[in-house]
């Protein structure tokens, strides 16, 4: 713990600043040694770090001058681990980024391991495990909808939900406890209808919960969204369209995307990630089959699926009823409505007629918002998440579900008259796994995975 | 030079319930033992209720009884009633209750004693302790005389300071009626044992003669007595009944309008009473919306007219426990032969101690009992037993005797003393016992056979008898889960005989054992044994297969809990040097001193980052033990 580690802090090749993060007792000093308030030609003069004040000046290695940068030295326990930190901020661009982070290591810095300056602020206390994660979701957040919902629950939502069904079951098994240890006092403990529904809706909520991290990967992860089509009715300029930029090549050759091409996009703080795929139809070309084949994984992994026809060809309702998937949103788009007159569409058939196409021209850009709203309304449609929502992570939801599974065990073992102590067991066993939720109970392996899953300089 | 003896192993000072089980388990170990009373007419005297075990309770007599002590063997001599408690629940927690005729108890516990092998039993009051260089050399006794032992127990109960309450009247007693022990206190006080006081009480004692039983429900004895020893065979007392009524709204009246004059109410006591024994004037304050509350009628002894009135514990003065015993239905006559009262005393805080029950701040001397802050004559003997163990341990060079919470309801209650201390007296709950499936009444013997041979407090052929039992289980177990019933008209006509849904396919036997409605028992009729199954061997077979999946769990909890366990702390760790530890949690640590991380994780306000702090900080000291 008392060794001083550095890391680049943020993500590698973006944005106009990198920023080198360094934790432990010698922060302030190997800074001090790499920093000069000169350029290294000229007469070098030693830092006066004060805590929480910026400083300008030059990152020098001899004689020569790295870069030019802004230092702020943050003493502990006033810093995000709650050690003595100093942040660099640096042009960015990997080789200065390097060069400086190598003085560092070469002075006595030991490389961050993935997630070790949050592992630091939770292990001294600065923040909880809950907190933690949050964190991590943060850095990972990939919209701005996603870095709201991590936010949230940095603010204890999560926390405090949990809280809330530890507190209902802590009673109730009070009462089994009491049936138990006091026989005499206490009397026999009964199963009322009042206590059903009670057990019935903590279950729920626990339900509830893991529905929504269902949800959120969503929105962690992005929509994917697959589009599919015959041969050249113009999915990749559609997606262009979509993206608003070239990314397929377009031909006007038929088949020219043989591999599935994927890009990502928000729209209204959603993200989405997008697939377009190989033309679908009957073909001799093995290079199109195996294209085909992908596409059709492609839509198997997708969340919605963006069917493309065109006007003046028929509705290739075979091949459309063998690649559609029942159980996912499907939206037709009509493509090419600037060549043709709107009395011409192509009539959808009877299994799809609920559904209205959306009409576009990826030509001229005609349509196209109609269409992202129509893609943002059939995704968001089912997910109930509101600026309050708490939105439960992998881990947490692995520990839902044992605790439902226990919920379940339980409430089966109340209706069939089971005895007290063993479902005085699955309660507890209930109450141990959402406690692992906000580290009130966490065993040491399961901080193990949560810092497992950060990356370097966080 | 002196013509009679002085220097001994180890000396117990108390002859209650810890004293007796301590001395009688480090003379067992073979330690010259000294046990010292104030009274020798009072040996393992039962202030209180005339009874042993009850729920939790029972389980503690079962591993005294298991580890060679006498609780168990000595309530069978002189049981009055039997009863288990809960038998509509599971065997994990159904528990023995005895009622015993009090001074055969204490008659048969003090034979007991006199015949022991390596033990003397003597009358002295101890005045005070001989320590040099923080560790103990022996007592002195208030006549001046000197016993000295490198190994000495304390188990002076109510005695310290102990303070009488009947109303506003304060006596100076130890129980009523007995010397008070203030030299020791002092003793003890001055070795700077942070100490605090404690509150307690018993009924009104009522002669039999003066009571309208036909007023009260009666309640006999199980008609089935499961003796409690393991040990016993045969109950040769005769049974007697207890007696239940109730209070109603004219008690209540009398407590309410005579609050002030309770010593309870009054503001005389300011020891901290038990949450779960609350004093009659408690329950009428703290629910005034009951209209009654029960009231138990038990026999004192075979030959008494005593009876002890369980629920009408208080401390007013004697005019108005005449009016709220009379108010009850059948009471109207009675005739009060001993007041309720109230006692305060102190008790040294169990964080001043180890897991083997010894003082960190000196070396050789142990406590045990109510001084530790319990209460309850099973958590006494239980405790006096572990304390003479180690007493015994230390001296013949042993490790010290200490069993973990997987293995007993002993291990669990020293480590919720010694690692969280306590508020109010501490009484076992099943409750506290987090593998209670596990630590059950039926397996005491199986659980602890081994460590007690081991460290000599059982014999030989204990063990072997023990393996014998485990080994038939383990063999009937095998034959059981191998089969698979098939369906028959005979097998499903006895099935619907006992309300059990027919059978269509195979099934195996185990899953039918598992039905509530059959057992292991019934289904031997469908498939018996090749060779008669000894009783106790056919119960765990029973029990291993209605608890099974539970069972499982349980020991996959165990694996859990040892690997923190197993993590130790080096005596020379220092928590000041762990960084990154609030200061809170860092004094507590440095006062407790967890031996474990384990026992680290169950200090009151850790948190689980803490623990990664004490793991990190761990590893590194190991790695370089120097700062």
């Amino acid at each position: 713990m008392t060794d001083t580690i550095a890391a680049i802090a943020t993500p590698f090749g973006s944005g106009g600043i990198g920023v080198i993060r360094i934790s432990g007792q010698q922060s302030f000093d190997l800074a001090a040694k790499i920093f000069s308030k000169t350029p290294a030609d000229g007469e070098k003069k030693a830092p006066q770090f004060i805590s929480h004040r910026v400083i300008h000046g030059f990152i020098c290695d001899g004689d020569t001058t790295v870069d030019e940068v802004l230092v702020i030295p943050m003493k502990g326990p006033r810093s995000y681990t709650a050690e003595d930190v100093v942040e660099i901020q640096a042009h960015s661009g990997t080789i200065v980024l390097r060069r400086i982070l190598d003085l560092l290591f070469k002075l006595g810095a030991r490389p961050a391991d993935p997630g070790e300056f949050t592992r630091r602020a939770f292990l001294n206390g600065r923040i909880d495990l809950t907190q933690a994660e949050a964190v991590a979701d943060i850095i990972n957040a990939r919209s701005d909808s996603s870095l709201k919902f991590a936010a949230s629950q940095n603010l204890g939502l999560l926390r405090q939900s949990i809280q809330d069904m530890i507190s209902v079951l802590t009673r109730f098994l009070a009462r089994l406890e009491a049936a138990i240890d006091f026989p005499d006092d206490a009397g026999a403990f009964s199963y009322t209808s009042q206590d059903k529904t009670t057990l019935q809706s903590v279950a729920d909520k626990i339900e509830g919960l893991i529905q929504q991290h269902k949800d959120a990967c969503f929105l962690k992860t992005g929509i994917r969204l697959a589009i599919c089509g015959e041969p050249n009715v113009g999915k990749s300029s559609i997606m262009n369209r979509i993206l608003e930029k070239e990314k397929s090549i377009i031909t006007a050759i038929p088949g020219t995307t043989r591999d599935p091409i994927e890009d990502s996009l928000t729209i209204e703080g959603i993200p989405f990630v997008i697939v377009d795929t190989a033309g679908i139809h009957q073909t001799d070309d093995l290079v199109e089959i195996i294209g085909i084949e992908k596409a059709r994984d492609q839509i198997e992994a997708a969340d919605i699926v963006l069917y493309v026809i065109e006007p003046g060809r028929p509705f290739p309702e075979k091949s459309v009823s063998k690649i559609l998937p029942e159980d996912k949103p499907v939206i037709f788009a009509i493509n090419k409505m600037d060549l043709i007159d709107e009395l011409d569409l192509p009539q959808l058939p009877q299994k799809y007629a609920d559904i209205s196409p959306v009409e576009v021209s990826a030509l001229t850009g005609k349509g196209i918002n109609t269409l992202r709203t129509r893609l943002l309304e059939t995704c968001i449609g089912n997910l109930e998440i509101g600026d309050d929502a708490v939105i439960p992570n992998l881990r947490h939801k692995n520990a839902l579900a044992q605790a439902l599974g226990h919920m379940t065990t339980m409430m089966d073992g109340l209706e069939k008259g089971q005895e007290e102590e063993t479902l005085a067991l699955d309660v507890k066993n209930c109450i141990d796994h959402l406690g692992t939720i906000t580290g009130d109970t966490a065993p040491p392996d399961i901080l193990d995975a949560v810092f497992n899953n950060f990356c370097i300089g966080k | 030079m002196n013509s009679f003896k002085n220097r001994y192993d180890v000396i117990v000072v108390g002859a209650g319930h810890a004293g007796c089980e301590g001395a009688l388990a480090a003379a067992r170990m073979g330690c010259d033992t000294l046990l010292l009373t104030i009274d020798m007419d009072k040996i393992a005297a039962m202030p209180c209720s005339p009874s042993i075990g009850g729920t939790a309770k029972g389980q503690l007599v079962k591993e005294i009884d298991a580890l060679g002590g006498w609780m168990a063997k000595i309530s069978d001599s002189s049981a009055i009633q039997y009863r288990t408690l809960n038998t509509r629940k599971g065997p994990a927690v159904q528990s023995t209750r005895t009622q015993n005729d009090k001074n055969m108890y204490s008659q048969n516990m003090k034979h007991v004693l006199e015949k022991a092998e390596n033990l003397d039993l003597k009358q002295a009051m101890v005045e005070s302790l001989i320590i040099e260089n923080n560790a103990i050399k022996g007592i002195t006794d208030n006549t001046g005389f000197e016993y000295l032992a490198a190994c000495v127990v304390i188990t002076t109960g109510t005695f310290l300071r102990g303070t009488v309450h009947i109303g506003s009247s304060r006596i100076q007693a130890g129980r009523a009626g007995e010397f008070a022990s203030t030299g020791l206190a002092q003793s003890l006080e001055s070795m700077a044992l942070e100490m605090g006081r404690m509150k307690t009480g018993t009924p009104p004692r009522l002669h039999a003669d003066s009571i309208d039983f036909s007023k009260f429900n009666v309640h006999g004895s199980d008609e089935v007595i499961k003796p409690f020893s393991f040990s016993t065979t045969q109950v040769t007392t005769p049974m007697l009944p207890s007696f239940m009524g109730q209070t109603n709204p004219a008690t209540h009246t009398v407590i309410r309008n005579n609050l002030k004059y309770s010593a309870l109410y009054g503001g005389h006591i300011k020891g901290q009473s038990a949450r779960y024994c609350p004093s009659f004037e408690d329950k009428v304050v703290k629910f005034p919306d009951r209209e009654s509350h029960h009231v138990i009628l038990e026999y004192e002894g075979i030959d008494s007219k005593e009876i002890y009135a369980s629920g009408l514990g208080n401390s007013l003065p004697l005019d108005i426990q005449y009016q709220v015993v009379r108010s009850v239905k059948g009471l109207e006559q009675a005739r009060i032969m001993r007041p309720a009262y109230a006692i305060e005393y102190d008790y040294v805080s169990p964080l001043e101690l180890t897991p083997a029950l010894e003082t960190k701040k000196v070396k050789g001397l142990f406590l045990a009992g109510q001084i530790n802050g319990t209460s309850g004559y099973e958590e006494a003997g239980a405790q006096g037993l572990w304390a003479g163990a180690n007493a015994a341990a230390k001296t013949v060079g042993r490790p010290p005797f200490i069993l973990d919470r997987s293995q007993a309801y002993m291990g669990v209650m020293v480590d919720d003393l010694v690692t969280r201390g306590t508020q109010e007296p501490y009484r076992m709950f099943t409750s506290r016992a987090e593998y209670r499936l596990l630590l059950r009444e039926d397996n005491a013997d199986l659980r602890l056979a081994r460590i007690g041979y081991e460290y000599g407090l059982t014999d030989k052929a204990h063990l072997e008898e023990v393996s014998r039992i485990k080994a038939a289980t383990e063999k009937e177990l095998e034959r059981v889960s191998r089969i698979v019933v098939k369906p028959s008209d005979e097998t499903n006509a006895f099935l619907s005989r006992h309300n059990s849904n027919p059978i269509d396919t195979g099934v195996p036997l185990t899953q039918l054992i598992k039905r509530a409605e059959l057992s292991y028992d019934l289904l031997k009729q469908i498939s018996p044994a090749p060779e008669p199954v000894q009783a106790r061997a056919a119960r765990q077979v029973e029990i291993e297969i209605k608890y099974e999946g539970y069972i499982r769990r349980q020991y996959n909890e165990i694996k859990k809990f040892e690997d923190l366990e197993r993590i130790k702390i080096p005596p020379e760790f220092s928590f000041d040097a762990a960084h990154g530890l609030s200061n809170e949690i860092r004094e507590k640590l440095n006062r407790i001193g967890p031996a474990s991380l384990g026992q680290a994780s169950r200090i009151d306000g850790m948190t689980p980052a803490a623990i990664s702090v004490l793991m990190v900080a761990i590893s590194a000291f190991r790695q370089n033990p120097s700062p």
